[in-house]
């Protein structure tokens, strides 16, 4: 997953670089992979590293250069940006200004690395994209590298605009499906840092370079994703029309959910076009890794997978939310008595675990059998009656009449085969196919 | 390298049932007598609360149940609860491996734990009669005060007064027998009023016997019906071997040796030696002995004397075909979960084809089974199927019925190698002889209002009942690989048998009582010849 082995031979390795922006979210990806590969890093900014070794100069987008020393380096890493609103930045001519005392801050031989952004252009309708096509320009006269990422994306939270759809679509109970669907090309803020540094420490030839998933995804697809694995929820998807949601884009900002969400940022991304990024990604002997990989938080993935898949089992059996204990008894005991692979459960049954009986191969009607589903069913259901809170589903502790009995069997063979007729109909799979 | 010899004048391997019941004769003519076994780890102490109890009100019920490693979770398949429950799982593992065991079309239950099988037994007990020792080279006479002595000392609860009595033999003394459930009751009381019904069909109902106690007995408790049977009995109310083992543990003249794994006997003159491996450094310990008692059980100890002779090949391994089903009282729907009910055999029954009595059965109550075992055979959803059997189990008895032995056809081979191969087997017609039982089982109680649950006939795999015997059969002409009257083995003086090894057959009966007692009857003839 991710780039093949950095050459770290003597002769190419260029070990100064300076960076600006290495409190953002890109930035920081970009200093961790710089110091990875042990270059000798400055950084230009506002806040210096915790690291003893990186040496900082303060400075500040607004106030210029004027403090600044030369920049003895062999390559600048720009990535600041101003990224607040549009009618609260910086004229963009000023932010332009910035870059070009910057680059003439750095000696002549000094490689100029910019991280511009899909949405660049000239006619781009955000300040952002005018911006950034700006500074390209004033880069390619220095004979520097532009780097355009897709959607840049992480496991982890922050400000970032994949990090505010984020906190968005866990406040929306839908997921937007807008028609036609725009297409998303991500790419992992660790790969693209990878691409960055390899590109200063290794002076790659000067140029554009469109790092991004070459076929992409659609937006809602993303959302879905990001839904799925990192929110751990289930969303019903929603169809808007694009030209509508244009057109709302002003109301977005009264309303009280979709108040955080940047209308100029939807914008941008309901006009992008997908960009051609194959070549560039095959110049750099760049291999992403899958969105789906990328996306889940690090660490115990497996742990938490197993988790939802015991709340929906467990509630399923139980006919309601299982307690949190039983379900963690639940991913421990497959964790234990398994390998501990998990389903890869659809969000949809831990949001409606009674449906988990769709999914079961038993029934009168022929049904699809999932072996592992069945087993793991089986487990939970030993599991769900060692416990207190399940005595009194799986014992009668009530006396109650012969034949109040007799109906509550019927009633429950009844709803057994309700299931069965809406399962032959569907057959749906207990698994999510991401 | 060190070898440690151990000198006694009795060495008995195995601490079961039959080991304990051979060491009490020596022991009382002053003969040395020491018991070896290899001696597995002790489980967890079992629940002391009712079931009910447990399962309304422990949180920590999943440690009983399923255990703390979820030990329960990689044995779904066993057929019966007992060999899942967790706290007696040191009880079994290690059996396969340790004795290189491979099935072919079989399941073996043994265990290396101080005890034996009594570690997870169903407490049935019953006397052999003249036509179930047919095939002995002994009479009936010749184990009746082996009886008395082994139930005097043991504690037995069982009627003498109902049609099945005669069938368990009469002459034992008995403590009154466990109260049966309501659902069971019922169905007993349904019997007494028209018993001509079944009695027509070839069946005998009647209270079974079992080695429980229903009053105190010395340390050991009167079962409450705390309904944890299975789980452990916390009361010492069903008997196990390690209560034999504590009572003797007090003697001068025994010893008990727990951590060595018999290997290789031989006989150096006339005197047998055990090689044994300590398995706490792998040691080699020798053991010799004027007389070796084999009593690790039908296969340990056929294993052991077979390769002593050299004679390898095969042998055959009886055992009680077995199936479960269950049955419904529909009279008892909506009835609850007693708070007190008694988790072993509630109610016995035997039927007669063609003149002879070839099949028992047991009926159980299924409060303290967990319904989970139903709900995963159930056809129907899982959820749906809580709820079914949530009503229905009140009214449900569980029934197990075990065939005689001659319709099971189990070879133990013996390769050169070391490996034991158990290929399980069966008389051609034993599907066809369920299905006749299962045919008149389901019509005599449907007579009395019981009927049989559709799909729960479950026939168990060869050897899954755990009645193990006849691989060193008795004999009254001993070939090679069988033994005499006393059990002593053709071709290894010295050395006998006094477990289920030597008996040539099983009936349909409980048969650890006749072993035992079989145990008592050779240590008393060969005490009596020893002191002599």
């Amino acid at each position: 997953m991710g780039l093949p082995p950095d050459d770290l031979s003597p002769k190419k390795v260029v070990s100064r670089l300076t960076i600006t922006g290495a409190s953002g979210f890109v930035g920081r990806a970009v200093l961790a992979e710089a110091l990875r590969r042990k270059c000798e890093v400055t950084l230009l900014g506002r806040r210096p590293s915790p690291d003893p070794n990186v040496r900082f100069h303060h400075w500040d987008m607004e106030d210029g250069v004027a403090r600044l020393p030369h920049l003895d380096c062999d390559a600048l890493i720009h990535v600041a940006a101003d990224m607040r609103r549009e009618d609260q930045a910086m004229p963009g001519v000023e932010e332009v200004a910035r870059a070009r005392e910057l680059f003439e801050l750095c000696p002549s031989n000094a490689l100029i690395i910019f991280v511009s952004s899909r949405a660049s252009g000239t006619d781009a309708p955000t300040r952002y994209g005018r911006v950034k096509s700006q500074i390209e320009r004033l880069v390619e006269a220095r004979g520097g590298i532009v780097i355009r990422p897709g959607m840049v994306y992480s496991a982890q939270r922050g400000r970032d605009l994949h990090s505010r759809l984020r906190g968005l679509l866990a406040k929306l109970p839908v997921i937007p499906d807008f028609l036609p669907h725009p297409v998303v090309q991500p790419i992992h803020v660790d790969d693209l840092a990878r691409a960055v540094v390899r590109c200063a420490a290794e002076r790659l030839p000067a140029g554009i370079y469109r790092l991004g998933d070459p076929e992409g995804v659609t937006f809602t697809e993303y959302l879905r994703l990001i839904a799925r694995l990192q929110l751990s929820v289930w969303r019903p998807r929603v169809p808007m029309p694009a030209a509508l949601v244009r057109l709302a884009l002003p109301l977005l900002r009264l309303l009280p959910l979709t108040g955080s969400v940047d209308p100029v940022s939807l914008k941008s991304l309901l006009s992008s076009t997908t960009m051609s990024a194959a070549a560039d990604l095959a110049a750099l002997q760049l291999q992403l890794r899958p969105l789906r990989d990328g996306l889940r938080p690090s660490g115990r993935w497996q742990l938490r997978e197993l988790i939802m898949e015991g709340s929906a089992l467990t509630s399923y059996l139980l006919g309601r939310r299982a307690p949190t204990n039983l379900v963690k008894r639940y991913a421990r005991a497959i964790m234990k008595v398994t390998d501990g692979t998990p389903l890869g459960i659809r969000t949809f049954y831990v949001t409606f675990p009674k449906l988990v009986r769709l999914c079961e191969g038993r029934g009168f009607f022929g049904s699809r059998r999932d072996p592992q589903l069945e087993m793991r069913l089986d487990i939970a259901i030993l599991l769900v009656e060692s416990s207190t809170f399940s005595a009194t589903q799986f014992m009668q502790t009530r006396r109650v009449h012969a034949f109040a009995a007799a109906a509550a069997m019927f009633m429950a063979l009844l709803v057994d085969l309700v299931f069965q007729i809406a399962a032959m109909a569907k057959k749906p799979s207990i698994r999510d196919e991401y | 390298m060190n070898i440690d010899t151990i000198e006694t004048d009795i060495a008995i391997f195995g601490s079961g049932p039959a080991g304990v019941s051979a060491a009490y004769p020596f022991l009382e003519t002053g003969l040395k007598v020491t018991i070896f076994d290899p001696g597995a780890a002790v489980g967890a102490p079992p629940p002391g609360d009712s079931y009910l109890s447990m399962r309304t009100s422990d949180p920590a019920q999943w440690r009983h149940l399923i255990g703390p490693d979820f030990e329960a979770l990689e044995k779904l398949d066993e057929l019966s609860p007992k060999f899942r429950v967790p706290r007696l799982k040191h009880a079994f593992e290690g059996y396969l491996d340790r004795y290189r065991i491979e099935c072919e079309n079989a399941v073996v239950h043994g265990s290396l734990a101080s005890g034996g099988l009594s570690n997870a037994w169903g407490a049935g007990v019953s006397c052999f009669d003249e036509s179930d020792l047919a095939a002995f080279p002994i009479k009936s006479s010749d184990l009746a005060l082996s009886y008395r002595r082994i139930a005097e000392r043991v504690g037995l609860s069982g009627t003498s007064n109902d049609d099945l009595s005669s069938f368990f033999g009469s002459e034992v003394p008995l403590q009154a027998s466990l109260p049966m459930d309501e659902t069971i009751s019922a169905l007993f009381d349904a019997y007494r009023r028209a018993p001509d019904v079944a009695i027509g069909q070839g069946v005998r109902i009647g209270r079974p016997r079992n080695a429980v106690l229903s009053e105190p007995v010395g340390d050991r408790h009167g079962c409450k019906l705390c309904g944890q049977c299975v789980l452990g009995c916390a009361r010492r109310s069903i008997y196990h071997s390690q209560f034999d083992l504590e009572a003797l543990a007090s003697r001068k003249n025994f010893a008990f040796v727990p951590g060595l794994f018999a290997e290789t006997l031989a006989i150096e003159g006339e005197t047998p030696v055990m090689t044994c491996t300590r398995l706490q450094d792998r040691r080699t310990v020798r053991v010799r002995a004027r007389k070796i008692l084999l009593a690790c059980g039908a296969v340990g100890s056929a294993a052991i004397a077979k390769r002593a002779l050299s004679a390898g090949g095969s042998s055959r391994l009886l055992s009680n075909p077995v199936a479960i089903f269950a049955l419904c009282l529909p009279a008892k729907l909506g009835h609850v979960v007693p708070a007190r009910f008694f988790g072993l055999s509630q109610l016995s029954f035997s039927l007669s084809r063609h003149g002879e009595e070839d099949l028992f059965g047991n009926l159980y109550g299924s409060h303290g089974l967990p319904i989970s075992d139903f709900v995963r055979r159930s056809p129907f959803g899982r959820r749906s199927s809580i709820r079914l059997f949530k009503a229905l189990m009140p009214s449900v008895v569980i029934g197990m019925i075990w065939l005689h032995s001659k319709y099971s056809q189990n070879m133990l081979h013996f390769p050169t190698d070391g490996r034991i191969v158990l290929a399980g087997g069966a008389a051609p017609n034993l599907a066809a002889q369920f299905e006749q039982a299962r045919t008149i089982i389901a019509r005599v109680f449907r007579r009395y209002g019981a009927w049989m649950i559709p799909k729960t006939f479950t026939i168990g795999p060869p050897a899954s009942d755990s009645h193990y015997a006849g691989t060193l059969p008795m004999s009254s002409a001993p070939r090679t690989g069988e033994c005499d009257r006393d059990g002593e083995v053709l071709g290894l003086p010295n050395v006998h048998v006094v477990d289920g090894a030597a008996l040539p057959a099983i009936p349909a009966k409980p048969h650890t009582f006749t072993i035992m007692a079989n145990a008592d009857r050779i240590a008393s003839r060969l005490a009596a010849r020893l002191t002599a």
